[in-house]
């Protein structure tokens, strides 16, 4: 779809990868350029930790040296930096530049690649960006009509544009921790840094629409994102409504208009002979007819009772009927429970796990789950692209880069001749190890 | 070919992903009409209400339907789908959150003869699959992308997030999908129908959880205010005033963190050296920097901590978020006139070459129609039949 569009990925941890690969899936070329020490994380030095592996079996916590980087079956293999799941899910349909472009060499691949190119994608902070020399002001000079779309946490102004941040630091500060939590207890964040994937989908939107733009004026722009200004506007309503009435409360896993909603222990399960989860199932009851089949198929003379006919009493009983279907759901499967409540038209889903997702038949039979055979890796499943149009293939997926994997070809299409390749590598500009002792 | 404000987008939806996605395109410069039944749009009482004295004036309604303009027309009928017929003729995208039959079949009935169109549906689990009819709820939709079971304290019940977020991921990613789709017509391709479901656009926006189960066959679990896996501390903490994040993943922020608190000693201690060292001695640490922490106030810890570049802020409410000086300073705020005044929200998130310069209340009920009509070619004749049959409301309130 986006196929001529070339893009100039500087992504850090994940709302900047994230819109690179957006990019990318949807067939732009997207080059991603890292510095030697970008993978420095995936590099552990500890020899001694390798007879240690040997003993890990799938589905065990892994060795605490090697943690996060989520290795295929726990190993680091060679070149762990190449190797790391959680870097390769989010760096496929990519090219891979390894160069230090602060260097002289690495300033003349620069400017070229800026001529060359449409967008740029960072999310450093404004003084990461300035210092790297990848700022609007000097690469619109090259290059009118370059894109440049800067993520960053607070923005390029405002008092604290020199903050740094991560995503649990935004949830913190727009509110969403403050008012995510159960109902007797404080502040809670989400199980994955969230600020990021709703940055980074906001940063590839505003990519394409800057696109977009560009086409009829023939100019370039620069897009201030703030990732806090995205993810508080998820909050939008909530944060309206503390405007007109004063804070907003916790609510736990309750609905503001229909009752009872709870989240209700099924049975556990054990998905193989070392791990055993708690699981649970969904349940909305929107209105009184839900609540009357609902009723029928539970079977238990103890909601037959006048108080929970109508939505008041069941919200002001809440507690009581948490308590009755708890009882009722403990000991039941969650999928055949979701599939009898769905049947009568009851909204209700299973609390899917990282392993259910995966698994899901739905997600497979919609083409969500893929598989590619990453080298040195080998063929593992990941989570897929989350659009299905109806006039265009599924996304190709081809394989996340190795570092500098692209350095040669990319400098062939700039221009370089192979002497001048060659300097580059012999004078370190260009980079295809991170340097030892990298820090983790 | 045309500029984003060229664009002319009809938003048909009741859902919050559809309605967020074509906020999204308005706040590009796109001409956004909410095409609402001329009873109203079940988003105008979807709470929170502003108020519980008027529950048909709800604040998630006057959020994502701001820069949008408004006509009520009942599209149900055979004329009022006629008449609907004629817009989307106009249209280059519409907006829909029907249940998987009826998306397929407006969609066979939309783009019939409409080349140009691009449909945009924003559902819960998408149009196919063996979940695609299947209800869902705010509740369920964090149960299916799988945050859900990742949220909350590990020996309690799975917790959800406190709006419809995975609504609004839904939407952004509607949004994306109508842009790509708009960039594929221009380039020689047809409309098309776009298909999001936020059970897939959340999975999409976990960061390592997929990778830990095709990886490794390990099932992520909660872990409250805390990392879950590696790192330490990327946490909500408790300091003399209240909560703050601190988030030091690296090694660099590790040092920086431990000289801040004035711990250097912790900082080379090799019991500390890796993510997941650190992780396993999570107690320990929290043990040990919390009497600095618990001497001080939020702002006192925040302040300090950015002075040595580790990420960290105070957990605010939502009233402090309010007047925080950062959002402030950006102009990040609209006001809409609502109530007795002192109403604010969310503006343009990010401002793009093409955002419209100026704010627009969400539309009271087919306060639009008229021009919107006219826009797409009706006479002021055919106006006036279309409301004497009812097929629309032109003004005020329908009563």
């Amino acid at each position: 779809m986006l196929a001529g569009i070339r893009v100039l990925e500087f992504g850090y941890a994940w709302a900047g990868p994230l819109v690179g690969r957006m990019l990318g899936d949807l067939g732009a070329e997207v080059i991603k350029i890292e510095q030697d020490t970008a993978r420095s994380g995936h590099l552990p030095d500890d020899p001694s930790l390798r007879a240690a592996l040997d003993d890990w079996r799938r589905g065990e916590q892994v060795e605490p040296t090697l943690r996060a980087s989520v290795f295929p079956e726990g190993q680091p293999g060679p070149d762990p930096w190449n190797r790391a799941g959680i870097f390769n899910k989010l760096n496929r349909n990519k090219r891979g530049l390894c160069a230090d472009l602060k260097s002289d060499s690495g300033k003349r691949i620069w400017r070229r690649l800026v001529e060359a190119s449409d967008v740029i994608v960072d999310n450093f902070s404004p003084r990461g960006s300035k210092s790297l020399g990848i700022d609007y002001e000097t690469v619109s000079r090259w290059n009118p009509r370059i894109i440049s779309v800067s993520c960053t946490g607070y923005g390029h102004t405002g008092p604290f544009r020199q903050r740094v941040s991560y995503g649990p630091v935004l949830e913190a500060h727009s509110g969403a921790a403050s008012a995510t939590g159960y109902l007797e207890g404080g502040p809670m964040k989400m199980g994955h840094a969230f600020p990021d994937p709703v940055g980074g989908l906001h940063g590839t939107f505003a990519v394409l629409a800057a696109l977009w733009e560009r086409e009829e004026t023939g100019r370039g722009c620069f897009v201030d994102l703030s990732q806090l200004q995205t993810y508080a506007a998820i909050s939008g309503e909530l944060l309206l409504e503390t405007s007109v009435q004063g804070q907003a409360s916790a609510r736990g896993n309750r609905s503001r208009d229909s009752a009872p909603q709870g989240v209700y222990r099924c049975r556990d399960e054990r998905p193989d002979a070392r791990q055993s989860m708690d699981m649970w199932i969904a349940v909305t009851i929107e209105d009184d007819d839900a609540w009357r089949r609902f009723r029928r198929i539970v079977g238990d003379p103890r909601l037959d009772d006048a108080r929970f006919d109508a939505a008041a009493g069941r919200v002001a009983h809440h507690d009581e009927l948490d308590g009755l279907i708890s009882e009722w759901t403990r000991p039941q499967d969650r999928f055949e429970l979701a599939e009898r409540l769905q049947a009568a038209e009851i909204t209700a889903l299973p609390v899917l796990t990282n392993g259910d997702l995966v698994e899901s038949p739905h997600l497979r039979e919609r083409g969500f789950i893929v598989e590619w055979d990453q080298p040195g890796v080998g063929v593992y499943e990941y989570g897929g692209f989350p659009i299905r149009f109806s006039d265009r293939e599924r996304p190709q997926m081809r394989p996340t880069p190795a570092l500098g994997g692209d350095n040669r070809a990319i400098c062939e299409e700039l221009g370089f001749s192979p002497e001048e390749i060659a300097s580059f590598v012999a004078d370190g500009t260009l980079v295809q190890e991170p340097p030892l002792g990298g820090g983790r | 070919m045309a500029r984003m404000s060229d664009l002319r987008v009809l938003d048909l939806s009741e859902s919050v992903a559809g309605a967020y996605c074509a906020r999204l395109l308005a706040t590009a410069g796109a001409q956004v009409a909410l095409i609402e039944p001329t009873s109203g749009l079940s988003l105008r009482s979807r709470p929170p209400l502003l108020s519980a004295s008027q529950p048909r004036r709800s604040a998630a309604f006057e959020y994502l339907s701001a820069w949008k303009h408004g006509a009520a027309l009942d599209w149900s009928t055979e004329a009022g789908f006629d008449a609907l017929g004629r817009l989307l003729d106009a249209a280059d995208v519409v907006v829909t959150s029907l249940p998987a039959d009826q998306a397929l079949d407006f969609d066979r009935r939309a783009r019939a003869g409409r080349p140009q169109l691009i449909h945009i549906s924003a559902t819960s689990y998408g149009l196919t699959g063996p979940w695609a009819g299947w209800r869902s709820s705010d509740l369920t939709d964090w149960a299916a992308g799988g945050y859900l079971y990742l949220t909350g304290d590990p020996q309690r019940e799975p917790l959800q997030g406190a709006g419809p977020w995975a609504s609004y991921v839904a939407g952004v990613t509607a949004a994306v999908g109508a842009m790509a789709a708009l960039w594929s017509r221009r380039s020689g391709g047809r409309g098309q129908l776009v298909d999001v479901g936020a059970m897939e656009a959340m999975a999409s926006s976990h960061q390592w959880s997929l990778v830990m189960w095709s990886h490794q066959g390990r099932i992520k679990h909660r872990a409250a205010n805390r990392h879950a896996e590696a790192h330490h501390p990327v946490s909500l903490m408790q300091v003399r005033d209240g909560w703050v994040c601190i988030a030091a993943p690296t090694l660099a922020q590790w040092t920086n963190l431990c000289i801040a608190l004035d711990l250097p000693e912790m900082a080379p201690d090799p019991r500390y050296a890796t993510a997941g060292l650190r992780f396993d001695a999570a107690e320990e640490i929290d043990a040990r920097f919390a009497p600095f922490l618990m001497a001080r106030t939020r702002t006192e810890v925040v302040e300090h901590l950015q002075s040595h570049h580790v990420p960290a802020s105070a957990v605010l409410s939502m009233d402090e978020v309010l007047e925080d000086e950062q959002l402030q300073a950006r102009a990040y705020w609209a006001y809409p006139d609502l109530s007795d005044g002192g109403a604010r929200m969310p503006g343009i998130s990010f401002d793009l070459p093409s955002s419209p310069s100026t704010f627009r209340a969400a539309p009271e009920l087919g306060s639009d129609t008229a021009s919107v009509l006219a826009a797409a070619g009706f006479g002021a004749d055919e106006i006036a039949a279309l409301a004497e049959a009812g097929v629309v409301t032109l003004g005020g309130p329908h009563e």
